[in-house]
């Protein structure tokens, strides 16, 4: 959902110098943002950690805020993007963010008895087990709907550079959901 | 595998392979659904709003921290800003500031979250624009007593539901859908929040959100039900004003309103409207080809552009009926942002005249005369309109100065101009048409383009017909960067023409010629490509500002035909112009323009200064003309429920509007009344009452935001005459649209008084608050 182009653009600029237009802004994204962190790092304490750096950074940057033509929610996402990787950097300085995320095991979800949420953590596992610049392309396309442009500007990148980053996760994550379909039946 | 999500980018990246196509499904179905403490969002907003005199600079902001102090602050925030419950607390986002004033640590303490202690969130949460056919889901972080929930489970305003469980998550469907440009609370009795196992939540859960001001959507094909406003010539173009009026460029329709003044000289005493567009502004540009023919190269070249037929006049079709002329016919026209004014192009022998055409139609002003054809007109803004001749597109500001913006590229065929100014397309039948950037001077071609283009009432987005594959597509993007998407039209074989978007691109009008048959109006929701509604071969087809009716040109007949699922209140016999005047002063408090405030009330009314703050949606409920020619209005203005906040806050108003105040005579407010902001009361509330259109009997349709008891809808209500003589009345009630149709045997233009008592009751058994009253009729 965003908001009328002229109108969140008018609060931007309010937002600028005024905290009411902020909270605003903020009321809009947070859900988004919280969604998206989570998404990333899968532990609510992380979670409510980053966002709330996500937001403190935002509100100190937006004085500098210049419209790229690109939704405003790129920039709150590129900012997520760098706070999800300084959170990491910050706890575990010597170990690979892949390596982080990778020891989830799919066959033991925390309260998820129902199918389908078996098979959101098998297929969220394997996306948690990619190298990062995959992750982070797949979970914005799939996860958060984002445009391959919006998502090169989070990103740094060209829109074909997301393309690829997305295709190239996608067939890594097709590989090691049938390597783990394959573990279950084999067991 | 999700069939109704549609990402075209998607289906490009894994183009010939439909099994990563099928993952990709997969993947999106499987989205984590984030546990989230309901307390954290507010917590975190309140931490922020602590921070923000510091952070953002303002002259409000307490005096800056201690240096020693400052780093201090900084560093834990840093290191831990936000602080986890259960530990013991966070500090403050606020340290800075707060260190400055108390010179102690400043802490804010909130109980520990217990382990297993329930929590729920809903992706609406917090959201002000929620479609109005949108399920409610509430998700849970563990299994619940169902029944419990459900039991507990409160909606203001009252609205009708069925619940249903997936999982941990409560999906609440609305009966009959949302009501749209509404705030909604959805709350939980903390008691009534059982967890299957653990704890419930310390308190009741609540869920804020609004609805965007659009009208639910159908789930089948209907037939458009249209309306003849009167004749119009082959070429006539059609254009849709805020206030409810459709202009045609070519018209014969007998005129019932008064005849123009020539057109003079620039008139010294034209001063600039403001520059901000109210929404209640134009609709998408209409179809630059006005060829009445199929095929879609029809567009005319440059050097053909259309002819007025002699006979005809460019007239304003009001709503209440009235027919105005507005001068000679044009080629082309179209209105300011505001809806004030019409920039038309009239050819003259080998010229063409440019004027300039107040909404009434009086004192028409010739800004300037062009030695060649006009291929179209437009506005960068409300001061400034733009004109496209052959080779070239040049500003005319409205004392008649004219600069070359940019040249054309050759081959140019036809011009269409986002309404809100900006952008034009370039047109051509050989190669890409070009979007052009006015402000920049750059160009980009859209792909697959040809003559035809159309862009979306608030100028953001552009669309186009591909018909450079085997099978027609229609393809979309917003005008600042590319980023196309093709939306399935399944019509392989056919041609389409006559494009039109709506205000925001939500919805796509267009005429599909089958390779055999005869050719249909269609429109088409976006991005599903599916489409709603049908009606008859057309052209020149434009979709009301409200995006509630389409307008078009079949059989030489301007029609007009409400879109399925909206209901058309078109406003009362108001004189021209006031409702238009009415509503974008409306829409500028819920945006804050001071500016557009300004130019729409007298001076002597302070309106930005009388406008509350943090106002996220507004509308008119009544209006009336008054016999001293004066309009009167009530409006409420609304602060959408917050995390921190969550019963919405009203705040009521009451104005008049003056006729001859405004630029060119138009109306202005002349006296305004705010009342003080009010916490929602419960029980329902009317949003609306006005008199239904073209019946002779008093025929007055209450809109309520809540579901009601139908049982208590007819007695609660009660029309009188403005002396208090009771008139006799029936009352039916449509549960599906929450309005009251309300049947007064008196003759349609009798001034009255509705009342609604307080014995009306919702779904709920909520009672209304307070007893309501408005003039209506007259």
């Amino acid at each position: 959902m965003t908001l009328p182009r002229a109108y969140e653009d008018q609060l931007i600029e309010r937002a600028k110098r005024d905290a009411d237009a902020f909270g605003e802004l903020y009321d809009h994204y947070f859900g988004q943002i919280y969604r998206f962190v989570y998404s990333r790092m899968r532990e609510q304490e992380a979670a409510e950690d980053v966002t709330s750096e996500v937001f403190l950074k935002a509100l100190r940057a937006i004085g500098r805020y210049k419209p790229s033509g690109h939704p405003f929610s790129s920039w709150l996402y590129q900012i997520s993007v760098n706070a999800i990787a300084d959170h990491y950097r910050a706890r575990r300085p010597t170990s690979n963010i892949d390596d982080a995320v990778a020891v989830a095991d799919p066959q033991q979800p925390l309260d998820e008895r129902v199918e389908q949420k078996v098979e959101a953590a098998r297929v969220w596992a394997a996306i948690d087990s990619l190298p990062d610049q995959q992750r982070t392309a797949i979970t914005l396309k799939l996860g958060e709907d984002l445009k391959l442009a919006d998502i090169g500007v989070v990103m740094g990148k060209s829109e074909g550079a997301i393309k690829l980053l997305v295709h190239r996760g996608m067939i890594g994550l097709r590989t090691k959901l049938e390597i783990t379909a394959a573990g279950r039946e084999g067991r | 595998m999700d069939t109704r999500w549609i990402d075209p980018e998607v289906d490009g990246i894994f183009e010939g392979d439909p099994e990563l196509t099928e993952l990709a499904h997969r993947v999106r179905a499987a989205r984590p659904e984030p546990v989230l403490d309901p307390r954290f969002q507010a917590v975190l907003r309140a931490q922020l709003m602590r921070e923000a005199p510091a952070a953002l600079g303002s002259p409000a902001a307490p005096a800056r921290v201690p240096r020693p102090v400052h780093v201090r602050a900084e560093r834990m925030r840093s290191d831990r800003w936000w602080r986890r419950p259960g530990r013991f607390a966070w500090a403050g986002a606020g340290l800075g500031v707060a260190l400055a004033a108390a010179a102690t640590v400043v802490t804010v303490s909130r109980p520990p979250l217990q382990d297993h202690q329930v929590t729920a969130m809903s992706p609406v949460a917090q959201l002000h624009a929620v479609s109005p056919d949108n399920v409610i889901t509430v998700a849970f972080s563990q299994p619940m007593n169902q029944s419990a929930v459900v039991g507990g489970l409160h909606i203001r305003p009252a609205t009708a539901v069925t619940t249903a469980w997936r999982g941990n998550d409560l999906l609440i469907t609305p009966t009959h859908h949302l009501a749209g440009n509404t705030p909604y609370t959805v709350t939980i009795d903390r008691n009534a929040a059982q967890p299957v196992r653990g704890q419930p939540p310390t308190s009741d859960i609540h869920i804020s959100f609004g609805t965007a001001p659009v009208p639910p959507s159908v789930p089948s094909v209907a037939q458009l039900s249209t309306q003849t406003l009167g004749p119009v010539s082959n070429n006539s173009q059609v254009l849709a004003g805020g206030d409810g009026t459709v202009i045609a460029t070519s018209s014969t329709a007998p005129v019932s309103g008064p005849s123009p003044a020539p057109a003079g000289t620039p008139s010294p005493s034209v001063s600039p409207s403001p520059s901000s567009r109210p929404s209640g502004s134009p609709s998408a540009s209409p179809s630059p080809t006005p060829s009445p023919s199929p095929s879609a190269s029809s567009s005319p070249s440059a050097s053909d552009s259309p002819q007025p037929s002699a006979g005809g006049k460019t007239l304003a079709f009001s709503a209440n009926g009235n027919v105005i002329d507005l001068g000679p016919s044009a080629s082309w026209a179209a209105l300011s942002p505001n809806g004030l004014q019409l920039i038309a192009a009239v050819p003259s022998g080998s010229s063409t005249q440019i004027v300039l055409v107040p909404q009434h139609g009086s004192n028409r002003t010739m800004l300037t005369s062009l030695a060649s054809s006009v291929v179209a007109t437009g506005w960068l803004a409300n001061d400034t309109a733009v004109v496209a001749e052959t080779d070239r597109i040049i500003s005319v500001d409205l004392l008649g100065h004219v600069r070359t913006l940019t040249t054309l590229p050759s081959g140019t065929r036809s011009v269409v101009f986002a309404p809100s100014g900006g952008y034009a397309f370039a047109g051509s039948t050989t190669q890409d048409g070009q979007l052009i950037n006015l402000a920049g001077n750059d160009t980009r071609p859209l792909p697959g383009s040809r003559d035809s283009a159309a862009f979306s009432g608030d100028g953001a987005m552009v669309a186009w017909i591909d018909g450079t594959g085997s099978s027609a597509r229609l393809v979309t993007t917003p005008v600042s960067r590319q980023a196309a998407d093709s939306v399935p039209l399944n019509h392989p074989g056919d041609s389409i023409t006559d494009l039109a978007l709506d205000q925001n691109g939500t919805h796509v009008a267009l005429v599909d010629h089958p390779q055999s048959g005869t050719p249909e109006l269609q429109v088409v929701a976006l991005p599903s490509g599916t489409v709603i509604a049908k009606g008859p071969p057309a052209r020149e087809l434009v979709f009301s500002p409200r995006g509630n009716r389409l307008l078009f040109v079949s059989g030489g007949q301007l029609q007009t035909a409400a879109l399925p699922g909206t209901t058309w209140a078109p406003v009362n016999s108001l004189p021209d112009g006031a409702a238009g005047a009415l509503q974008a002063f409306v829409d500028a408090q819920v945006s804050g323009d001071a500016k557009v405030l300004g130019a729409l009330a007298d001076p002597s009314v302070n309106a930005a200064s009388a406008t509350p703050h943090g106002l996220t949606r507004g509308y008119v409920v009544s209006n009336v003309a008054n016999p001293d020619g004066t309009v009167g209005a009530t409006a409420r203005l609304i602060i959408d429920p917050s995390a921190a906040q969550p019963v919405a806050s009203f705040v009521d108003e009451t104005l008049t509007l003056s006729a001859g105040q405004g630029h060119g005579g138009g109306y202005l407010i002349s006296a305004l009344n705010v009342n003080p902001p009010h916490e929602e009361p419960v029980g329902p509330h009317v949003v609306s009452v006005s008199p239904s259109a073209s019946a002779k009997k008093l025929v007055l349709r209450v809109v309520f935001d809540s579901d009601l008891r139908e049982a208590s809808v007819g007695g609660a209500i009660s029309v009188t005459t403005a002396a208090g003589r009771t008139l006799p009345a029936t009352t039916a009630y449509d549960a599906n649209s929450r309005t009251a149709t309300v049947t007064v045997d008196v003759n349609a233009s009798t001034p009255v008084k509705v009342s609604v008592a307080t014995s009306l009751v919702d779904v709920d058994g909520q009672a209304m608050a307070s007893g309501f009253t408005v003039n209506a009729g007259g």
